[in-house]
């Protein structure tokens, strides 16, 4: 019978004189790494020391140079002075910044079902979401609502220029006011400039005040100014549903969404329709 | 049979890199530009060769505010004339953001700082915060359009958990059209 006990152990001593060289050559490099490395460091601060004595000895030398040269400096100074006016005078300054722009020629080669781009839309502010930022765009065809009869037609296409005018230079004081004195100026700025992010912005208010009437009163000022901004058409319909014009509501809103194919106004119509808005 | 199942499964993968193409394309048309980033960082890899693909998810990003995520795209556009442009494009955005965001939270002199400007808003606020600041450090920050009066941007650092967010927002005749949200 053979004794297993002594062959492991013969063969762990045997394993151990096969790895003994590795062991040696590896703890080696390891101290010569330490070695090197406290060497370099230490050279290191000798150099820096040595720079600051020699710098020391340095400066009185090269301050005695210093006033010579500033001397002579003085004289030519004086020559080039005129000289270097009249360059100056010839050339233009550059304050213009060099302005980058995308490039995205290759979009337009696409041809895949388009819509127009969303416009810009006022946001609240709110502190835990990100907001999307919205561009004004020309749209495809310019739907315009009856107010009497919700009647919608195609147009031409049409873009509806934003009117602005120039109001004087008006320093923003940041006060807390009534939400009412705060809308009544909000109102008297639209009916002077006819700024539908104006419009929009009062039709929300409104809406949150729970007067629905004025609320669609304004979205649908808002977009017979301009009739791409989806939340006007959202609060509209919203503003309907609320009057008690649910079936108006939804018939504008399949109208929006054929040519818009808004997902907002998809997720409104289908919340109506379940009853889950009412 | 092997081989039929592999060609297979690599022309179905081409076939979907070239859907999320389309959607991509198509998302981006249609405006909605954080969904464009979001499918655009989920198909990156199998489309990182494709430098119209990775344009248009750095401009979906861009435009939904996810600055940071510029940085990939802007290393990896370089072999068209059009794609070094939205490369620099791309970085100088990143970089003026960055260059802001540490100016505001630290102090950070950046009046000698002198870079190409965008279109993009935050490039526009860069732009008139080195201009105007005048070495003061607030918490608030109000400047005026300079083509046009009834446009004035609010800069300012909201206090957050992990980090203060940088907000920028764009206000026309009194009332905040855009808000821009960035850490």
């Amino acid at each position: 019978m053979l004794d297993v006990y002594e062959l492991e152990q013969k063969h762990k001593s045997l394993a151990l004189k096969r790895l003994k060289p590795f062991i040696l050559l590896f703890v080696s490099i390891f101290i010569m790494l330490i070695v090197l490395f406290i060497f370099f460091i230490n050279r290191q601060s000798n150099t820096i020391s040595q720079v600051d004595t020699s710098a020391k000895q340095e400066i009185p030398q090269i301050k005695e140079s210093l006033v010579t040269l500033t001397i002579q400096e003085k004289e030519q100074n004086a020559t080039m002075q005129d000289t270097q006016e009249q360059e100056q005078v010839s050339q233009p300054t550059k304050e213009q910044k060099l302005e980058l722009h995308p490039s995205l020629d290759f979009l337009d080669k696409v041809q895949i079902s388009t819509i127009a781009e969303k416009p810009k839309q006022p946001i609240k502010q709110t502190q835990t979401k990100q907001e999307e930022s919205a561009k004004i765009a020309t749209p495809n065809d310019e739907i315009v609502v009856d107010s009497n009869s919700l009647a919608v037609k195609e147009v031409e296409q049409k873009q509806a220029p934003l009117v602005k005018q120039i109001t004087p230079d008006v320093r923003i004081n940041i006060l807390k006011k009534d939400g009412d004195s705060e809308l009544e100026d909000v109102i008297k700025r639209f009916k002077n400039n006819n700024n539908p992010s104006l419009s929009l912005f009062i039709a929300k208010k409104y809406y949150q005040m729970g007067n629905f009437d004025k609320a669609y009163d304004y979205a649908l000022a808002t977009n017979n100014i301009n009739n791409n901004i989806e939340d006007s058409w959202i609060i509209f319909a919203k503003s309907l549903v609320k009057l008690d014009r649910k079936d108006e509501a939804m018939q504008t809103l399949q109208k929006y969404i054929s040519y818009s194919k808004s997902q907002a106004a998809r997720q409104l119509l289908e919340d109506i329709k379940i009853g889950k808005f009412k | 049979m092997k081989k039929l199942l592999v060609t297979l499964f690599l022309l179905s993968n081409i076939a979907n890199a070239q859907d999320a193409k389309n959607e991509l394309f198509r998302l981006y048309k249609n405006g909605a530009y954080e969904d464009v980033c979001r499918l655009g960082f989920n198909n990156f890899a199998s489309n990182s060769s494709d430098e119209e693909f990775v344009t248009i998810y750095a401009m979906g990003c861009l435009e939904a505010d996810y600055i940071d995520r510029l940085a990939v795209p802007t290393t990896v556009l370089k072999f068209t004339e059009q794609s070094r442009a939205n490369s620099s494009y791309f970085a100088t955005i990143l970089f003026q953001k960055k260059l802001l965001y540490y100016a505001l939270m630290d102090g950070y002199d950046i009046s000698n700082v002198s870079l190409p400007t965008t279109n993009y808003i935050l490039s526009k606020v860069f732009d008139l915060y080195i201009k105007h600041h005048k070495d003061e450090k607030k918490r608030l920050y109000v400047f005026d359009d300079e083509k046009d009066k009834n446009i004035k941007y609010k800069l300012y650092l909201q206090e957050d958990i992990k980090t203060d967010k940088m907000i920028i927002e764009k206000i026309e005749d009194g009332v905040v059209t855009e808000q821009h949200i960035y850490w």
